[in-house]
């Protein structure tokens, strides 16, 4: 005979049980395995859990979280307004209004008056920052997201260029 | 006429005319940024190379815009050796062209890109420093990239050929070679903004459109420029909402291929910030009883109140009737105005004499402003209207020449009580003495578009209507060309297109069961009126159909 069926984990009612068995029933010799199991791991000097919000976990490179917007070496904002990132998002989450740089910046014609991304729509994809052809825009590590109201979860401008740069957070030894 | 063979296959050609506009003409691209239709042949971009050969002609590449149709030519567009040429056309033209598609305007609509995507090499081998030249402005409305440009004199040509101002010219030698206005001779002419239009590359673009939005993301819809009678033919491009551009469209009839700058920046009065989303009223009830006791309260006197469309419209039509009981239907008078569709105009006349009975009819319209021909034909007419031609065939001539005056002296006599007027005219500067008069009404309705609308400040009710830009119907321009316009953006707020305005007049009037689109009014107007019989928006297309067409074959033909 199969051995397979002979010990059919998944049958109601065991070969050759007889039937009526109320603690059968009741599953109590499962919970009791169980519990047993637990009990055993309970002990085990090994853990797989972190003390998160005081411990933090390290977040792989690649990992794709809130954005930020790249500044050059003068602290300007490095974006020139070319929409290739709203034009690559498929939620249509980057809203830019485009204008006329500041006469002081020379080398530059273009520049984001206004930069937006409607954080409730974006789905950390990171089609921005594969489209970026100045690599002004980057999905950073922070992935925490807690606000109390939706327009908080607007990113504007002054916020995205104020965001930790990639990796930095949390602390990565 | 010759017989010509194009990649083998036989065609009858006509003598003379470019193989270049022959192939575009059945339908075969050839790729080319120096040639224009409507300019002298350059010759000097040599993008529209072809194999050719033929009696009398040494074989071998040669530009298909110079090339003129001979009998027995030969002509191969697709030949391995014309890629390869294309090809290195193309090297050369990017060689000192910089890579800065991501900040250019043109980005999307560059035939530099479109043609490097389809016939060019993946990279440039050039590793040499790039020549770089200047970035000003050439006149008031657009700046040239020097490094953009590509020299192929499209824009030069124009100036001196459409309108024959020639303010630009070629300065420098080979490499170094850019565009320039003479020195103190901007290029300020009245076409300057088709320049840009013209320009296949993203060198000379609009500054008024600068920045505004990627070309991509623009929504397009067919339609005629309103600023005065000619009726250029032109598109619409919106972006979130907003006209963004206006760019010519191409009818042979009217505008050939180009739209002057009055017409072109004549568009921002649709998105201002004093446009009329809602209705508001003051005073009615006084008006309404001041039809009977004969003591107006003039308008300007009274605070405005907030108030339902539906509301306004009953109010404007109760109030027009109680005129009527009160006083007769010669007291009250309506003043159409000529930034009026064909539809509308046909609506309002049917509103006022089905519905209301009144007697006088008046036509309101722009100030006349500056007439300008130019060196290629193309005019700007005086006239400052879209459809004043229109008016005068569906109130008829009498009431779009003397109506106003009539009216006027109505309401001076102290016949007329009471008008229904329709504005929607930006920049309009009425004659005082309407205003005046009409400030001394006892009620006036008003159809219009802006807050600040000279027409809002003695109005007693205020029907928000829409741009033209906001709403389907035809002009008539001054040749009597019937040419639609589409709408290409809603209407702010509550506002409606003056059609739906006045057919709803009509049913509260009792005279009409429902609401038609523009469309089913002009069916109606078709059928009603003699100089639009046979016209049908489907006949109409998009190139428009003259008055009387469906009478006289020679009109058909225009």
């Amino acid at each position: 005979m199969d051995s397979h069926e002979a010990h059919d984990p998944h049958a109601s009612v065991p070969p050759g049980a007889p039937a009526g068995d109320l603690a059968r029933d009741l599953f109590f010799p499962e919970i009791v395995k169980g519990m047993a199991n637990t009990i055993k791991h309970f002990f085990q000097p090994q853990k797989f859990t972190i003390e998160y919000p005081e411990k933090k976990k390290d977040i792989p490179r690649d990992f794709r979280g809130e954005h930020a917007l790249k500044r050059d070496a003068q602290g300007r904002v490095k974006c020139v307004a070319c929409f290739l990132c709203a034009t690559a998002c498929p939620s249509e989450c980057i809203h830019i209004v485009a204008g006329p740089t500041p006469a002081a910046w020379t080398d530059r014609e273009k520049y984001p008056v206004k930069f937006d991304i409607d954080m409730l729509r974006c789905i950390y994809c990171g089609m921005c920052e594969e489209a970026c052809p100045c690599d002004a825009i980057e999905l950073t590590s922070k992935f925490y997201q807690v606000s109390e109201t939706r327009e908080e979860k607007y990113f504007q401008k002054d916020k995205l260029l104020q965001q930790p740069e990639k990796r930095e957070y949390p602390d990565e030894a | 006429m010759p017989t010509i063979k194009v990649n083998g296959k036989e065609y009858d050609a006509p003598a003379g005319k470019n193989v270049l506009q022959f192939c575009l003409d059945q339908g075969l691209y050839v790729p080319h940024y120096c040639y224009h239709p409507a300019l002298t042949i350059a010759g000097n971009c040599r993008m529209c190379i072809v194999k050719g050969s033929g009696p009398g002609l040494r074989p071998g590449l040669m530009t298909s815009c110079t090339l003129p149709v001979q009998d027995k030519l030969e002509v191969e567009t697709e030949a391995p050796d014309v890629q390869k040429a294309r090809e290195g056309v193309l090297e050369f033209l990017l060689i000192n062209h910089p890579l800065d598609c991501p900040v250019c305007d043109q980005a999307g609509e560059c035939y530099l890109q479109d043609y490097s995507f389809k016939y060019g090499r993946d990279r440039s081998r050039f590793v040499e420093k790039k020549v770089t030249k200047h970035t000003k402005d050439v006149g008031r409305n657009i700046r040239i990239w020097g490094n953009r440009c590509i020299v192929c004199t499209r824009c030069v040509r124009f100036c001196e050929e459409v309108a024959g101002t020639g303010e630009l010219n070629v300065v420098e030698r080979g490499d170094h070679s850019i565009i320039d206005n003479f020195p103190g001779l901007p290029m300020d002419n009245l076409l300057s903004g088709n320049t840009a239009d013209i320009c296949p590359v993203g060198a000379l673009l609009d500054k008024d459109f600068l920045y505004q939005a990627r070309v991509w993301y623009m929504e397009t819809a067919d339609s005629v420029c309103p600023t005065c009678s000619v009726g250029c033919n032109l598109k619409v491009d919106t972006y979130q909402g907003q006209v963004k551009r206006l760019r010519p469209r191409e009818n042979q009839a009217v505008n050939q291929w180009w739209l002057c700058d009055i017409g072109r920046y004549n568009h921002k009065f649709t998105s201002a910030p004093n446009r009329l989303g809602l209705a508001k009223t003051r005073g009615v009830a006084t008006a309404a009883t001041a039809a009977i006791a004969a003591t107006a309260v003039s308008a300007p006197a009274l605070e405005w109140e907030r108030c339902s469309l539906d509301g306004a419209l009953a109010r404007t039509w109760e109030t027009l009737d109680k005129f009527v009981r009160a006083e007769g239907a010669g007291a009250v008078a309506g003043l159409a105005s000529a930034w009026l569709s064909n539809e509308e105009l046909f609506l309002f006349r049917k509103f006022m004499k089905l519905g209301i009975g009144a007697l006088d009819l008046g036509l309101v319209a722009h100030q006349d402003g500056e007439a300008h021909a130019f060196k290629s034909g193309f005019k700007i007419h005086a006239d400052r209207n879209p459809n004043r031609r229109g008016a005068q065939e569906l109130l008829g001539a009498d009431a779009a020449k003397d109506g106003l005056k009539r009216v006027l002296d109505g309401i001076r006599a102290g016949r007329i009580k009471a008008v229904l007027a329709a504005g929607g005219i930006p920049g309009w500067e009425p004659d005082p003495a309407l205003l005046a008069a009409l400030r001394k009404l006892a009620f006036v309705a008003v159809l219009d578009v802006a807050e600040d609308a000279p027409l809002v400040s003695v109005a007693h009710v205020v029907l928000p209507g829409a741009t033209w830009v906001e709403k389907d119907g035809t002009f008539t321009n001054a040749q009597g060309r019937v040419q639609r316009c589409q709408r290409a953006l809603p209407p702010p707020g509550v506002a409606a297109p003056e059609s739906d305005l006045l057919q709803q007049l009509l049913v509260l009037a009792g005279k009409r069961e429902k609401v038609l689109s523009a469309q089913g009014v002009f069916a109606e107007l078709a059928a009603e009126v003699p100089a639009f019989a046979g016209l049908s928006y489907r006949d109409l297309g998009g190139q428009g159909k003259c008055l009387g067409a469906a009478a006289d074959p020679a009109v058909a033909a225009r």
